[in-house]
């Protein structure tokens, strides 16, 4: 059963990121940058740095949970990601900032709906390394 | 469809903008620029008053006085700002008398103030003579003011404008919203990589 589950997770979590990555890498860098401007967290080198890489980031950890490789590891990179998008999005959204989610594009305002779903794939993200540890701690193996 | 749809928003944005013959100042730029800039603002929402200050007024004149993007102002006065909608009145008939950059300057510059005292009217005052103070007042009453305004907010509406401040950046046919407070140097290098040299 654990083993479903954690097949299911990596499949789903994995296919988020490479949807995140393929819908920042379809348009101009700028206009990501843009929305990671617009939380008004970071100076502007930085929000040129995290626009250039992170789609990229996005691609490859995605692409490595659907092969399934190194997952724990990969599990606690996307649930420390996914952890940091939600703070930020807790923060600015508490803070009043309408602004853009950035999360699959330009066009999907931050709101209620936005954190819900980002909480849940937060969710996700830590049952999938609780589940990767206790697999491997029963010396079940992961599934391929 | 959605070509048709955008069509249709696009031949909307033309009409509605302030044409050239009236002097207005709520549009910058060429018609036949290449990028089109459309803004939606309130003069009471905060993070209006920091697009403006930080972004907008730079845009201007960087890229819009120097023909290279057109920048056209829309009121979008939210709901829940008790002044909003009587500030973009006087700031729609000080564009009448060819005060608007004056008059939205100051409106965002004192914000603070009159939004705690709802004395708008003063802060207005306070960058017109006294005989352009009273024109104010009787354009403030034209209809056409307040039907302008209105057909601002619907366009926003159409144009799927859910809060303030929204950028519409339309470049090759394409319409990109940018929502909220972006900074003058990550937009202007943006803005560079659409319009090219």
């Amino acid at each position: 059963m654990s083993r479903r589950i954690t097949l299911a997770l990596r499949l789903l979590l994995g296919a988020v990121f490479v949807y995140a990555a393929y819908t920042k890498l379809r348009q101009s860098w700028l206009l990501f940058a843009l929305s990671i401007d617009s939380y008004q967290l970071l100076p502007e080198w930085a929000v040129f740095a995290v626009a250039r890489t992170l789609p990229a980031l996005e691609l490859a950890l995605g692409v490595l949970l659907v092969a399934g490789v190194w997952l724990r590891h990969l599990a606690i990179l996307a649930a420390a990601i996914l952890a940091l998008f939600f703070s930020v999005m807790i923060v600015s959204y508490f803070r009043g900032a309408g602004i853009d989610c950035g999360c699959f594009g330009v066009g999907e305002p931050l709101s209620a709906k936005t954190l819900a779903r980002d909480g849940a794939l937060l969710m996700a993200a830590l049952a999938l390394v609780a589940l990767t540890k206790r697999l491997r701690a029963s010396g079940l193996g992961l599934p391929a | 469809m959605q070509l048709f749809a955008f069509a249709l928003v696009l031949a909307a944005l033309i009409v509605s903008a302030p044409s050239a013959q009236t002097k207005s100042t709520r549009a910058t730029g060429p018609v036949t620029a290449a990028v089109r800039i459309d803004v939606f603002s309130d003069f009471q929402c905060p993070a209006c008053k920091s697009l403006h200050e930080q972004t907008i007024k730079r845009v201007k004149e960087e890229f819009a006085m120097k023909g290279k993007v057109r920048l056209v102002h829309h009121d979008f006065p939210l709901p829940q700002h008790k002044h909003a909608r009587h500030a973009a009145i006087l700031a729609a008939a000080a564009d009448r008398l060819g005060k608007y950059d004056e008059v939205a300057d100051a409106l965002f510059r004192q914000q603070e103030s009159w939004i705690q005292s709802g004395n708008v009217d003063a802060v207005v005052d306070s960058v017109l003579t006294p005989e352009e103070r009273k024109k104010l007042r009787e354009i403030a009453k034209d209809p056409a003011i307040v039907a302008g305004i209105e057909r601002d907010v619907q366009l926003g509406q159409r144009m799927k404008v859910s809060q303030t401040p929204t950028m519409i950046v339309t470049h090759d046919g394409k319409p990109n919203p940018v929502v909220g407070v972006v900074g003058y140097g990550v937009f202007s290098k943006y803005l560079n990589s659409i319009v090219g040299p």
